[in-house]
């Protein structure tokens, strides 16, 4: 009996690559890789291994939001408030904690609390009061901006812990940075959770067919409530990294991740239809995006450059997954 | 005419029940608010402020229809802030003080506007994406360029252009009276023609209407187009009032414009609800806003911070009392 | 000849739904089409309806070929459908409805509500169709909305009006109003093609029938020359025993009875509901599609709301409001709409069939992959689903093998009760054999089944005991032994027969 079943059990490399995420990501990284090739040859000042751990420092930030991004699209969904959640914590951080280092741990927390519960509220917004995922998270988007408005007035004050800053000065070998780290270490974490646990089965069920999953006697709520408050976790926790690295305060440091993570999601596999996608392809989505976005700096075109290029790229990879799907 | 019992009977079963005429339930609400503003802030109804929101409540009110048009007819537009941002920068960089100009770019300004929209509803139609991809998309493609044109906001308004659009006497001003005119023109066609049934039928079953001979494409375009051209017309009106143009000019219209539209009892499904009720939801945010800026005057507070919460949490409780609809 | 088709074939997912099927239709007559389901009728309908495309063969209207690629092509050419499923915009009036893309419009283009609603009228008095243009067609009863379906066909300047299925919602009083509707068509030299699982219906109005069976056009005859048992036949015909396995010898008297209803209501689609199924039984429940089994089923599943009445489980009295109560209670359900609700298409056969019982092995939240795999691997051959690689996604199986897939995911949970909604529907023959054997083999297990089918065969044959519905209630019941086509059809249009004392 065994041996018949053989052929059926062994998975080959061919077999894996014939899934056509699989066959995405993998094509993402083939993508990011030419970028760089080109990047080296547009700028050769730049081949060196500082400045790719620059670039890697640069997209940690970002690579850590995506995740919860990535969990919240591959559920069928969209966040469009974790850009404010990043400048909200940003700036109560900084204000709370005003140079003293015995706060940074609580604030650290509160920070953290905070960007759950902006989440845990998006999820309840969409599951028990369903309302569409975009319309919840972009009226959250505007509550929060209205709440670090009102608490900065506009000009934000505090300073940072000289202790806290040192850790975002932190390198470890003496090269690389603390966000890195933590964006290798989220990234594998959540790969391992969305392909190996009941949970990341589920996400992926949900968003391929929610009403099966229903059926399948799971309460989709729950899942679906956790996935938005662990995307305000991730959102907050990307805050205080990105904060530690910060010599001042700054009410525009959120502002392009909303559509920098949904970016990164999409550009690295991640469908809008839900259910297909994964944070493995999200990293080197980040990476691609941050890429980008350093090369029109070079060229000095980078705010409104970077706003048309990573519009028409989200609408070309959707569109060519909407043209795949149809045929 | 006098409304008789069976009228009012009526009224107050279809409040009971939000299927079909929610749109009234707003009013009711309008009213209910109204008397606590009375009490608390008298100097709401003096006529100088009413003329204030009504002049406040036009640019909102005009964005608004289009939005409408575009929800009804089962899609969403979020790009209208920023189409109402680039139109903006379009007239304050092209024009200048000679007459034949002005009209030449504000007529360059709505065939934009119109453009935008179709290009929304060509995308939509070429690929089956949902359409807040699209228009978020598009929205921050627009944005870009707007950005490439102005960094901050800049570019020259003649004054005679702001005088004509923000002329007002008393009671009357040239913008309100702007959006009375294209609500009335918009409101009977989307009430009275051929196309409006067709954006009700889109909404409501796209299936049947394709099945009943109509190009249900050519339809939704032309819902988009009806949005873009109601930008371009908000865009020039703003850039007018400020003499400048910006890539941000627009930006707090596309989450108003959808609560307008979504108070009012439109539903987000599509096919449910009409512009009477957006009317309402336009009165409704605009009296807020104008209490909330009377508030916020007197304790010296920031109104447009609270004005996001405001309207955030407004769609929101509106979005959960229509829940059950479809 | 108003219409013909030729040698049109079919395929679904590598299924052959119509195999070189050639017909014609004449204008002025009444033309049945008849068949099991699964026959192809429907399909064949789509196909002159320009809703599906047809792989080979060709359509020709007035002997000329023609192309019809969409619902507006073929309303040119005069021929118009009324679908099964509802076909009108809820939130417009019945006027708008009918109206809807040929609206009359006056001064400034204003749409001309009088002229509009007389029109209308005096095709409606002219057709002797009586329905309220005023009331919103989501307000309509699903008769009132089948004929204001068929007043928007009559409005069109139509040739050819093809019905499918227009009784099945429908009470003596509508049918009889409907073949007078027909009658004046037919004298307007209008061809109507009538689907249908009525017989009676055919004999009484139709000129014409043909049959198909497995997508193959077996023959057509006028009405007048042959009889019922001819038609059943025809429309059979193949070896039963073939298809369906022997019932067991064995009598299973006196086994205890397992799922008891008691009383059961819903909020609109069935009332006071009242049944039970033993252990190691198949509960079939028959009856037109629409009144009521459907939601019964799914109410039982908790995923429909029970207004009241109750539910017990081997005598203790359950509760059930998710899914995931009935679950713990042993209960599995196959949805009818595989594709939308009973599999999720973009993922694996292995996430699809662990799902429902992830919580059964799993280590602090971790899947334990190899107990999972070891688990559908041995499933996958149980059920002997043939696929390259338990990878695979499920979207390209075919429609038999995706049945079995869904009956695997609940398998390793051993349910106690399976609740099947047309277990067979969208499957090939040889598939319908196979999961037939699996079914006969689970209820040998000890497993009770209940199964909603609107297959015919399926439920005299496979069913120990059955029940039939009609709107919303139980009509009669009878043993599976005993039943016939003729018992079910009379009870499942509300006029049950007494046979040996049992109704």
């Amino acid at each position: 009996m065994k041996g018949m079943l053989a052929p059926i059990r062994k998975l080959k490399l061919t077999q894996i690559l014939r899934t056509p995420h699989a066959v995405g990501v993998f094509g993402v990284y083939i993508g990011f890789i030419i970028l760089l090739i080109i990047s080296y040859i547009i700028s050769p000042a730049s081949r060196t291994l500082q400045d790719f751990i620059n670039l890697l420092k640069q997209s940690s930030g970002l690579g850590m939001l995506a995740i919860g991004q990535t969990m919240v699209i591959m559920t069928g969904g969209i966040d469009l408030c974790l850009g404010s959640i990043v400048t909200l914590v940003h700036v109560l951080t900084i204000g709370l904690m005003n140079g003293d280092p015995s706060r940074i741990l609580g604030v650290c927390l509160l920070g953290l609390a905070v960007g759950s519960l902006a989440g845990l509220f998006n999820g309840l917004g969409i599951t028990k009061a369903r309302i569409a995922p975009f319309v919840m998270t972009l009226c959250t988007d505007f509550i929060l901006r209205g709440l670090y408005m009102i608490y900065t007035k506009g000009q934000p004050k505090g300073i940072l812990a000289e202790s806290f800053r040192n850790l975002g000065r932190y390198r470890i070998f003496g090269m690389v940075p603390l966000s890195v780290l933590f964006w290798i270490v989220l990234s594998a974490l959540f790969i391992f959770i969305l392909k190996k646990t009941v949970f990341g089965n589920r996400v992926h069920m949900i968003g391929a067919n929610a009403v099966c999953s229903t059926l399948s006697g799971v309460k989709n709520d729950r899942i679906i409530i956790a996935v938005y408050t662990l995307a305000g976790l991730l959102a907050a926790f990307t805050s205080i990294v990105l904060t530690m690295d910060m010599s001042a305060v700054s009410l525009n440091l959120g502002a392009d991740y909303s559509m920098d993570s949904i970016s990164a999601a999409v550009v690295g596999g991640t469908m809008f239809a839900g259910g297909i996608g994964g944070v493995e392809g999200t990293v080197a989505g980040a990476l691609i995006i941050r890429l980008i976005t350093s090369l029109l700096q070079k060229a000095n075109i980078a705010n409104w450059g970077k706003l048309l290029i990573q519009s028409v790229l989200i609408l070309s990879v959707v569109a060519a997954n909407s043209r795949k799907k149809r045929t | 005419m006098k409304p008789s019992a069976d009228t009012i009977k009526t009224f107050v079963r279809d409040l009971r029940n939000p299927k079909r005429h929610s749109s009234k339930i707003i009013w009711v609400l309008l009213v209910v608010l109204l008397i606590p503003i009375i009490i608390v802030i008298p100097e709401f109804v003096r006529p100088a402020n009413i003329a204030n929101v009504l002049i406040q409540m036009a640019p909102l009110g005009m964005v608004a229809i289009g939005q409408t048009y575009v929800i009804l007819g089962g899609g969403i537009d979020l790009s209208v802030g920023s189409q109402i941002s680039l139109i903006s920068l379009i007239a304050s960089t092209l024009m200048t003080d000679s007459p034949l100009n002005i009209i030449a770019v504000a007529a360059l300004c709505l065939v934009c506007g119109v453009l935008f929209g179709a290009l929304n509803g060509f995308i939509l139609k070429l690929f089956p994406m949902p359409p807040i991809i699209v228009t978020l998309c598009t929205g921050y493609f627009f944005q870009g360029i707007a950005f490439a044109l102005h960094k901050t906001s800049g570019g020259y308004i003649p004054v005679a252009l702001k005088q004509v659009l923000t002329a007002n006497s008393g009671f009357f001003s040239v913008p309100f009276g702007l959006y009375v005119l294209l609500f009335a023109i918009f409101a009977y066609v989307l009430y009275r023609t051929r196309f409006g049934r067709y954006v009700y039928a889109l909404g409501g079953n796209a299936d049947v209407l394709e099945k009943s001979g109509i190009r249900i494409d050519r339809i939704k375009i032309k819902t988009y187009m009806v949005s873009g051209l109601l930008c371009a017309i908000v865009g020039i009106y703003l850039a007018a009032r400020l003499r400048s143009g910006s890539a941000r000019y627009g930006d707090e219209y596309t989450l108003l414009s959808i609560t307008a539209t979504v108070v009012g009892g439109t539903s987000m499904a599509g096919g449910l609800g009409g512009l009477t009720g957006t009317f309402a939801g336009t009165i409704l945010i605009s009296m807020l806003t104008n209490v909330l800026n009377n508030i916020a005057f007197r304790y010296n507070l920031q109104s447009t911070y609270y004005k996001d919460i405001i309207t955030g949490i407004l769609l929101i409780s509106a979005m959960y009392f229509y829940r059950n609809r479809k | 000849m108003l219409l013909e088709v030729k040698d049109i074939v079919k395929r679904f997912y590598g299924v052959t739904v119509l195999n070189k099927v050639n017909l014609g239709f004449a204008g002025g007559e009444v033309h049945a089409l008849v068949g099991e389901n699964g026959a192809g009728k429907s399909t064949l309908m789509k196909i002159i309806g320009g809703i599906y495309h047809a792989d080979e063969g060709s359509v020709l209207v007035d002997k000329t070929a023609v192309k019809i690629s969409n619902a507006l092509d073929a309303a040119k050419l005069g021929i118009s459908i009324v679908h099964q499923e509802y076909n009108l915009v809820p939130d417009m009036t019945v006027l708008e409805n009918v109206m809807l893309g040929k609206e009359m419009t006056g001064r400034l283009k204003a749409i001309d509500k009088e002229s509009s609603k007389a029109y209308v009228e005096e095709i409606a008095r002219k057709d002797g169709i009586k329905v309220n243009l005023d009331k919103y067609a989501g307000d309509l009863s699903s008769a009132e909305a089948k004929v204001a379906e068929i007043l928007r066909a009559c409005t069109n300047s139509m040739r050819l009006l093809i019905l499918d299925e227009p009784t099945a919602a429908l009470d003596d009083d509508d049918v009889a109003s409907l073949f007078s509707l027909i009658r004046n068509l037919k004298a307007r030299n209008i061809g109507v093609i009538y689907i249908s699982h009525r017989l009676d219906e055919v004999f009484h109005i139709c000129d014409k029938v043909s049959v198909l069976k497995d997508g193959k056009h077996v023959g057509t005859w006028e009405t007048g020359a042959i009889d019922r048992d001819f038609l059943v036949k025809a429309m059979v015909g193949r070896e039963i025993t073939a298809v369906f396995p022997p019932r067991p010898t064995t009598k299973r008297e006196g086994t205890k009875k397992i799922l008891c209803i008691e009383h059961l209501s819903d909020a609109s689609h069935f009332q006071n509901v009242s049944l039970h199924v033993g252990q190691s039984e198949i509960l079939g429940i028959g009856g037109m599609s629409g009144h009521g089994q459907r939601e019964l089923l799914r109410a039982l599943f908790g995923a429909g709301k029970i207004t009241s009445g109750t539910i017990s489980i081997e005598g203790k009295p359950v509760v059930v409001k998710h899914p995931a109560d009935a679950l713990k209670y042993g209960m599995a359900f196959l949805s009818d709409d595989r594709r939308n609700e009973g599999l999720a298409q973009t993922q694996s056969v292995e996430r699809n069939i662990a799902y429902p019982s992830l919580n059964r092995y799993h280590r602090n939240g971790m899947v334990r992959t190899k107990v999972q795999h070891a688990l559908v691997g041995d499933l996958i051959d149980r059920l002997g689903i043939k696929l390259a690689s338990e990878r695979q996604i499920v979207q390209n199986l075919s429609g038999g093998n995706q049945q079995r897939v869904v009956l695997a995911k609940w398998l390793p949970l051993n349910p106690r009760i399976l609740l099947l909604d047309e277990p067979t529907l969208g499957v090939d023959v040889g598939a319908k054999v196979e999961i037939y054997k699996i079914l006969r083999d689970l209820v040998s297990q000890g497993i009770s089944i209940i199964m909603v089918t609107s297959d015919m065969l399926e439920l005299l044959n496979i069913s120990d005991r059955i029940i039939v519905f009609y709107e919303g209630s139980v009509s009669a019941e009878y043993p599976g032994e005993v039943a016939t086509e003729e018992i079910i059809m009379a009870a499942a249009s509300g006029k049950p027969m007494a046979i040996g004392g049992m109704v």
